[in-house]
């Protein structure tokens, strides 16, 4: 499982706006963007390589529960400890 | 001693405008857990969205919804027009602003209609709906376009606003206020109104900022995230705004809140359609081509701040990530809801406002296979069989 806590732990005061799953040539990327009191998002580029978990981060922002499921059902990438990895959410059942 | 059981309302129900399934679990009638069940509407707009040239997806992605058209148009070219360096004059930032507010007009007012249809009062309902209608009429005679209003293109808009669009625009929302003035009061002391918003609902401060609800969901909580004041763009650069806030948390807040903001947009569409540069024109042609890059974005739609995220390379779309203000407010429905009587359960979810066909707009492969859209059945919207 990719560890990425640490690297969030400076984001509390902030608002998790979005996780984007994004496929490049260089590898395969996770994007975390929050908002600060800048105009600006500010972003967090997390590559997963060919990591099927993640860590989720909703210990530090609870409404990451839905945006990290929303990954899970569209690209398979698991965020243990994540009450919506693993349910459905748009998609029908298989 | 009750008996926990399991109350199911929609997918299709007559309180429900879109498809939602709720299930509700109740004790007697009060609401112990709640469970939201999606996927009805759900029609896989961010991957039609990819591989497509930049021109082509801006057509794709103001349908994403027909409410709030416009804020995803603006969100979109916001954020491309920021990373390929487009400068846009002073008159396409307001004519984009005017459309903009309008929608939220628009939207607030037939959400008004709808909540007040909840509430049993369809006299209301039907009070709101006759003034919405004056500002479809105003999107047709701008735009041509009641719904889908496509005004906009890269670095410019489709046609510029005579003279006399700009006064029909002001004419319009002078008769809608003198109305809606009353109607406000009415919200404001109506005894049924009273008694089943006030204090239903709750969401506090802490919760709000918390679960970064957005909107004027988290604006009835007293958080100010109103994308159009936190960081202006486009033409709200140009123009005087003020967040309209209130403190309770409830769902009579949440009226409230909205009732306001439209009183909020058209002193600013006054505002635009004074300071609109009267002898310019709008640039005859738009930016077609735009190699490569990628950035975020957002815009203030009448749900909340709505987030784009693009990457485009060689041209196209690789990726199109859209994070709809009900998506953001979604986590916290369940809590909303729990502990209330199952009768308010319906005044509690339309006081969020939830647009579901925003929300459902995630990349869907049925077995496996994934469907080829051609540019001219993305255009007309269908596919030929």
């Amino acid at each position: 499982m990719k560890k990425i806590i640490p690297q969030f732990k400076k984001t509390k005061s902030e608002r998790l706006v979005s996780i984007s799953y994004l496929k490049e040539e260089e590898g395969v990327f996770i994007y975390y963007h929050f908002a600060n009191k800048t105009p600006k998002f500010r972003e967090i580029k997390i590559e997963i390589g060919n990591e099927k978990e993640v860590e989720s981060i909703i210990s530090i922002h609870p409404n990451a529960a839905i945006l990290e499921g929303e990954v899970t059902e569209m690209y398979g990438i698991k965020f243990p400890g994540n009450p919506y990895s693993g349910k459905r959410i748009f998609l029908e059942e298989k | 001693m009750h008996k926990t059981c399991l109350f199911p309302i929609g997918p299709q129900h007559p309180s429900l405008k879109e498809p939602l399934f709720l299930k509700l679990y109740v004790e007697g009638t009060t609401v112990k857990d709640a469970v939201f069940d999606l996927g009805y509407a759900h029609r896989g707009v961010e991957e039609k969205l990819e591989g497509k040239q930049v021109d082509t997806a801006l057509h794709a992605v103001q349908r994403t919804c027909g409410i709030c058209s416009q804020c995803h148009t603006m969100a979109f070219l916001r954020t491309v027009e920021g990373f390929a360096g487009v400068e846009i004059p002073d008159r396409v930032a307001l004519q984009r602003v005017i459309v903009a507010e309008l929608e939220r007009i628009h939207s607030h007012m037939l959400w008004a209609g709808v909540m007040m249809h909840e509430l049993g009062l369809d006299t209301l309902f039907m009070y709101f709906m006759r003034e919405r209608e004056k500002v479809l009429d105003v999107f047709d005679e701008l735009t041509g376009n009641r719904v889908h209003h496509s005004s906009d293109l890269i670095g410019t808009s489709k046609r510029t606003f005579s003279e006399e669009n700009l006064e029909f625009v002001l004419t319009t929302i002078d008769s809608i206020k003198e109305n809606l003035v009353r109607y406000r009061k009415t919200v404001n002391s109506h005894d049924v109104i009273r008694d089943r918003c006030i204090g239903k609902g709750v969401i506090t401060k802490k919760d709000a900022q918390t679960f970064g609800l957005v909107g004027p969901v988290a604006r009835a909580c007293n958080i100010n995230n109103d994308v159009r004041v936190t960081s202006p763009y486009m033409g709200y650069k140009m123009l005087k705004l003020k967040s309209i806030m209130r403190k309770e948390g409830d769902a009579q807040a949440r009226t409230l809140v909205r009732l306001d903001e439209v009183f909020a947009s058209m002193d600013l569409l006054r505002q635009a359609c004074n300071q609109i540069p009267r002898k310019s024109k709008v640039p005859k042609y738009p930016v077609k081509r735009i190699a490569q890059g990628y950035g975020a974005g957002a815009s203030e739609a009448p749900r909340g701040e709505n987030f784009h995220f693009i990457k485009v390379v060689n041209g196209k779309t690789a990726r199109v990530k859209l994070r709809t203000p009900t998506l953001a407010n979604l986590v916290m429905f369940p809590e909303a809801v729990k502990g209330a009587d199952i009768t308010d359960v319906p005044v509690i979810v339309m006081s969020l406002d939830p647009c579901i066909s925003c929300m459902e707009r995630v990349a869907v492969v049925k077995d496996g296979k994934t469907e080829i859209w051609t540019s001219h059945e993305l255009f007309r919207g269908e596919k030929k069989c």
